[in-house]
């Protein structure tokens, strides 16, 4: 069974989806992602077809199911394309398409629905951890020292905190799901989720996102030292400076009794 | 999201300091030349008339206002990045070029044996030495320092025993230590107590009614300034509660002592004052208008306008009365009629109006180019 990181809707039947330049007897399902976007996966059947005719048949429907991956995100990278035994998978952040003999889609689709929905789920962390990584540098030092003027900034700050801790934790369910093992004895599932791993990089890509949000973690972290500090120390010091004025208005009442039990 | 940003120059911070200023001509030159206290059915206008009331705002406007303006000079500082040991410099010498113009301001005015009368311009250069102290202190720091100026006052008076130190009306003391500093803390005309309130007030509403905090509240103002006049009715209401060792005088609204409902009362008003003036002009105008134009003027040179309209009305009744009687102060609220003296007050608001778009020119004598040309780097 695949576990998802995301609680998706069952894939829906892709009415709208245009299906241009792929075979009629096409299946396109929707899968909606962590980012808010949507993944659509065309399963394209190799027709029965003589063994002469095969391979050009099979590299016209590759070519064609590039095509229809890469009209979803134009100008962007060309999609991946993954060869293994007789069967290709083409993938793009946004539409992925199956080529294989029909008795065989289904497995190819469960790996596929797998693959996208933690690589969607490590590229939304990766989106975030960048837009984070930004504001640091306007942020580390108050890690270093917090003051007054800081003061209005605390909930921002503790709101920073809460979603590196947030984005920490979604890479810590993430990570052993990327890093699990092939199955044994290998299957074709297994073997084109591992590929699709491989050729997209997910490995070093969460082992950028864990480094990254450590040092989120570790910058709000220490804000929150330092507010912490400087909220109790500020605490603290009020109390003080009761204590001050108190004991400067004893001082100015005695000063005044003193004083004016010797004016003219 | 960055530091505390600057807060722009707010033009209803200059109309109410005009409005102090008109206040304050009016209110000396009807009562030191023509007099009109405990008159019973004298002149139309003047200090026997009710509506006379509203000029004991004069005093405690500027004031206010004082701790306003610091406030937001100090923030805008801030948000430039500048240097905090600077500005504390600046505070510190503005503090005591106050302190000593209000001394060298008494001789020159009120003749020598008033040097230590404790002016208004000897409590707001006092008052800059402590906004100095309060701007590194915590929030509450005002907070409670001015409930203890202001709970402590009448405790005060009633120990210094105040009414000995009035006659007639005025701060009467002998050259001793003990009166002098009983002067300055609690019997004189602006002693710290309870009047140091008013400063650190303003600088605490500063943020509540001009603050450019996206996120600040904005009936705070409106609160505030509503519990601290309902706090004043009260405080007036339960006057028959008060022993009667610590009543030193019989108004429950007056301006020399300030009674505890005479100084929350103008806190609040002028905080409910401000609030309103700011949403009203600050948000509609866009300063270029005639009368702001002038206000404007006015306020950059309050400090002037404050010394010339003493020296314009004083100055001659002392001579005057000199030359009559051979003593300075023969023709002290005898001078002349009441109508007389508030059409010389306007005539001098005239003039100051005018003399104050001549001070804001580059390079133009002023009190204030003075200030800025001792105490600011």
């Amino acid at each position: 069974m695949t576990r998802m990181i995301t609680t998706h809707e069952p894939f829906t039947a892709a009415a709208g989806i245009p299906v241009d330049g792929l075979p009629p007897d096409t299946t396109v399902e929707r899968m909606p992602l962590a980012d808010g976007g949507a993944f659509e996966l065309a399963l394209v059947a190799i027709p029965a077809t003589d063994a002469a005719s095969y391979d050009a048949v099979f590299a016209e429907l590759v070519g064609r199911g590039s095509s229809w991956a890469a009209a979803a995100t134009p100008g962007c990278d060309p999609p991946l394309v993954v060869p293994l035994y007789g069967t290709h998978v083409i993938w793009s952040p946004h539409r992925g398409v199956a080529v294989a003999p029909a008795d065989r889609l289904q497995a190819m689709r469960a790996a596929v629905v797998e693959f996208v929905d933690r690589e969607a789920e490590l590229r939304d962390i990766e989106r975030r951890v960048a837009a984070a990584l930004e504001r640091v540098d306007g942020d580390a030092p108050l890690a270093f020292e917090f003051d007054e003027p800081s003061l209005p900034r605390k909930r921002e700050l503790a709101g920073r905190f809460r979603e590196a801790i947030s984005l920490r934790r979604r890479l810590a369910i993430l990570a052993p799901l990327l890093r699990q093992p092939a199955p044994q004895p290998p299957t074709l599932a297994g073997q084109v989720g591992e590929r699709l791993r491989d050729r997209s990089r997910v490995g070093e890509r969460l082992e950028h996102a864990v480094e990254q949000a450590d040092l989120l973690e570790r910058v709000y972290a220490g804000c929150g030292e330092r507010v912490a500090e400087f909220v109790a120390s500020r605490r603290h010091a009020a109390l003080e400076w009761v204590i001050i004025l108190l004991l400067v208005a004893e001082v100015v009442l005695l000063a005044v009794d003193l004083l004016a039990t010797h004016a003219s | 999201m960055t530091g505390p940003r600057a807060t722009p120059r707010q033009a209803s911070i200059d109309v109410l300091r005009a409005a102090a200023i008109v206040l304050m001509t009016l209110v000396h030159f009807v009562e030191n030349l023509a007099g009109s206290w405990e008159v019973v059915d004298g002149a139309f206008i003047g200090a026997n008339r009710y509506w006379w009331m509203p000029t004991g705002f004069a005093a405690p406007l500027f004031t206010f206002l004082s701790g306003v303006s610091y406030r937001l000079w100090a923030d805008a500082q801030r948000a430039r990045g500048r240097d905090e040991d600077e500005v504390s410099k600046i505070t510190a010498r503005r503090g005591l070029f106050l302190i000593l113009f209000g001394f060298a301001f008494n001789v020159l005015v009120w003749l020598p044996e008033d040097v230590f009368n404790w002016d208004i311009l000897t409590l707001i250069g006092t008052a800059m030495l402590a906004l100095e102290v309060v701007r590194r202190a915590p929030p509450a720091a005002p907070l409670v320092a001015c409930g203890l100026l202001i709970g402590l006052a009448p405790v005060l008076r009633a120990v210094a025993d105040y009414r000995a130190f009035w006659a007639a009306g005025y701060f009467d003391y002998d050259f001793t230590v003990a009166d002098v500093v009983l002067g300055y803390l609690a019997t004189g005309y602006f002693p710290v107590f309870p009047w140091l309130a008013l400063p650190l007030a303003g600088y605490v509403a500063a943020p509540l009614v001009y603050g450019m905090d996206p996120g600040r509240s904005q009936r705070m103002p409106w609160l505030a300034g509503g519990l601290l006049v309902a706090a004043a009715a009260a405080v007036m209401a339960l006057r028959p509660l008060v022993p009667a060792r610590l009543v030193t005088h019989e108004q429950l609204w007056s301006m020399f002592p300030p009674t505890t409902g005479y100084v929350l009362g103008t806190i609040g008003g002028m905080i409910l004052l401000a609030a309103a003036l700011h949403r009203t002009l600050d948000a509609r105008s866009s300063g270029s208008g005639p009368l702001v134009r002038i206000a404007g003027a006015m306020s950059r040179h309050s400090l002037s306008l404050y010394v010339l309209h003493h020296v314009a009305h004083v100055w001659p009744l002392w001579l005057a009365g000199f030359v009559a009687a051979g003593e300075p102060d023969a023709l002290w609220q005898v001078a002349t009629p009441v109508p007389t003296a508030l059409a010389w007050a306007v005539a001098f608001l005239l003039l100051a109006a005018w003399l104050a778009e001549q001070m804001d020119r580059p390079g133009a004598p002023s009190a204030e180019s003075l200030l800025r040309w001792l105490c600011e780097p």
